[in-house]
């Protein structure tokens, strides 16, 4: 159906196919100014600019003859095309073809001869052709615990159609991270491939570890004794329990277990915290006193909140 | 037969292409690509079945699971009636008796 430039209601009030209906009005408003014949008592052509105008702003102002018009329902002087635009008016015609399913009815050449015969003959032509069209992409989000991301490992999903399929997590993976497995996603029509199945990975928290880069953090609780005459203890990582030496005079430091972290280059750090000790004792107090006399500590010598 | 551009198809429904391009991926919608061409092009039967594809997702608020079963039950139904009013043409360009007899079959008992 072409529309002329004379005829198109949208290009006589000046406005685009999108337009709201108030951009509408005040087009309108604004082309009745420059078009109404009293208002250009010498200009011959002005009364039947005004009627096409008139006749377009018809048909664009009332929200559902705008919408049969742009279907095709109506023309531009508002009379019906005898066009529908409704879905079922046209899904019973030739060219849906490609749409209409025998899904419905399948089985009955299984149960009735005379039905067997009948699709039989015409087989070539129903099955519609329609386009090859790959499948959408589907979207899941999965919470996956934080050792599994950090050494990686398969966590089990189920897709849209209820089947299992796993999800190999990578080593190291972060948080966000999105993981696409190739032809999960949803099938094809006409005979096009599956869309994709994208994954973006939430990583739960863990009681004990934490994560700062490629790095992995632990924090210890240690005795004072530990820190002060050195000893070894047992610290768990991500690949099992190890072994750490706390040297002799330590401190509350923060120590380095090379190649505990996110592999590859990523180290666990134990903080080590020591905690107090649960019941004083007075040959602790003494013995503490003393030294105190004999090595006059200053810890906040040179600290700036004094 | 006439057919439209993407564009003009948006034009005409006032939607962005990317929600027709989300429903020629799904299958829900398939305009014709001529040999040699690449650009889709839609028939008066593609527009309304896009305009029906909006008023599903838009004026229904359906989502795209529940739209995918709307869409499949309603071909089915258009199927089912395409084939029995070519069964029922099929029938009536038949002679009178074979036409009385088929129509008692169908009334009687156990055949309805």
């Amino acid at each position: 159906m072409a529309r002329t430039e004379t005829t198109d209601p949208y290009k006589l009030l000046g406005v685009a196919r999108g337009a709201s209906q108030e951009e509408i009005r005040k087009a309108y408003r604004r082309k009745v100014k420059e078009n109404h014949p009293d208002l250009h008592p010498g200009d011959a052509d002005a009364a039947e600019r005004f009627k096409a105008i008139s006749a377009a702003n018809d048909i664009l102002s009332d929200p559902e003859k705008r919408v049969r018009f742009d279907r095709g329902e109506l023309d531009a002087e508002g009379h019906e095309t005898g066009r529908s635009g409704f879905w079922r008016d046209h899904a019973e015609g030739a060219d849906a073809g490609a749409y209409r399913s025998s899904a419905g009815f399948d089985d009955f050449a299984d149960a009735s001869e005379f039905f067997a015969d009948m699709f039989g003959r015409r087989a070539g032509a129903r099955g519609g052709s329609g386009m090859k069209m790959r499948g959408a992409d589907m979207h899941y989000r999965v919470e996956v615990d934080f050792r599994t991301a950090a050494r990686g490992g398969k966590v089990r999903l189920s897709n849209a159609e209820g089947a299992g399929f796993d999800l190999s997590v990578p080593e190291g993976c972060e948080e966000g991270q999105v993981i696409r497995l190739a032809g999960l996603g949803r099938p094809g029509a006409g005979g096009g491939p599956s869309g994709d199945a994208l994954v973006e990975i939430a990583i739960r928290p863990d009681p004990l570890f934490r994560r700062e880069g490629r790095d992995i953090l632990i924090e210890v609780p240690v005795s004072i004794d530990e820190v002060v005459t050195g000893a070894r203890i047992d610290v768990p990582t991500l690949d099992g329990t190890v072994k750490l030496t706390i040297p002799r005079g330590a401190g509350a430091k923060v120590l380095r277990l090379r190649g505990k972290g996110i592999r590859p280059g990523g180290d666990q750090l134990v903080r080590l915290r020591i905690a107090a000790p649960e019941a004083v004792d007075d040959e602790l107090v003494e013995a503490l006193e003393a030294w105190r006399k004999r090595a006059r500590p200053d810890p906040r010598r040179n600290w700036g909140g004094a | 037969m006439p057919t439209i551009t993407r564009r003009q198809l948006c034009e005409e429904l006032h939607v962005e292409t990317a929600r027709i391009d989300v429903w020629i991926s799904a299958g829900w919608i398939r305009p014709v690509v001529a040999e040699g061409e690449g650009a889709p092009r839609f028939t008066a039967a593609d527009a309304a079945r896009a305009a029906f594809l909006l008023s599903l997702e838009r004026d229904m608020a359906l989502d795209a699971e529940t739209m995918g079963t709307m869409l499949s039950l309603v071909d089915q139904i258009h199927g089912l009636r395409a084939e029995l009013m070519r069964l029922g043409r099929a029938v009536e360009a038949q002679p009178e008796p074979v036409r009385r007899q088929i129509l008692e079959r169908y009334s009687g008992p156990g055949g309805r």
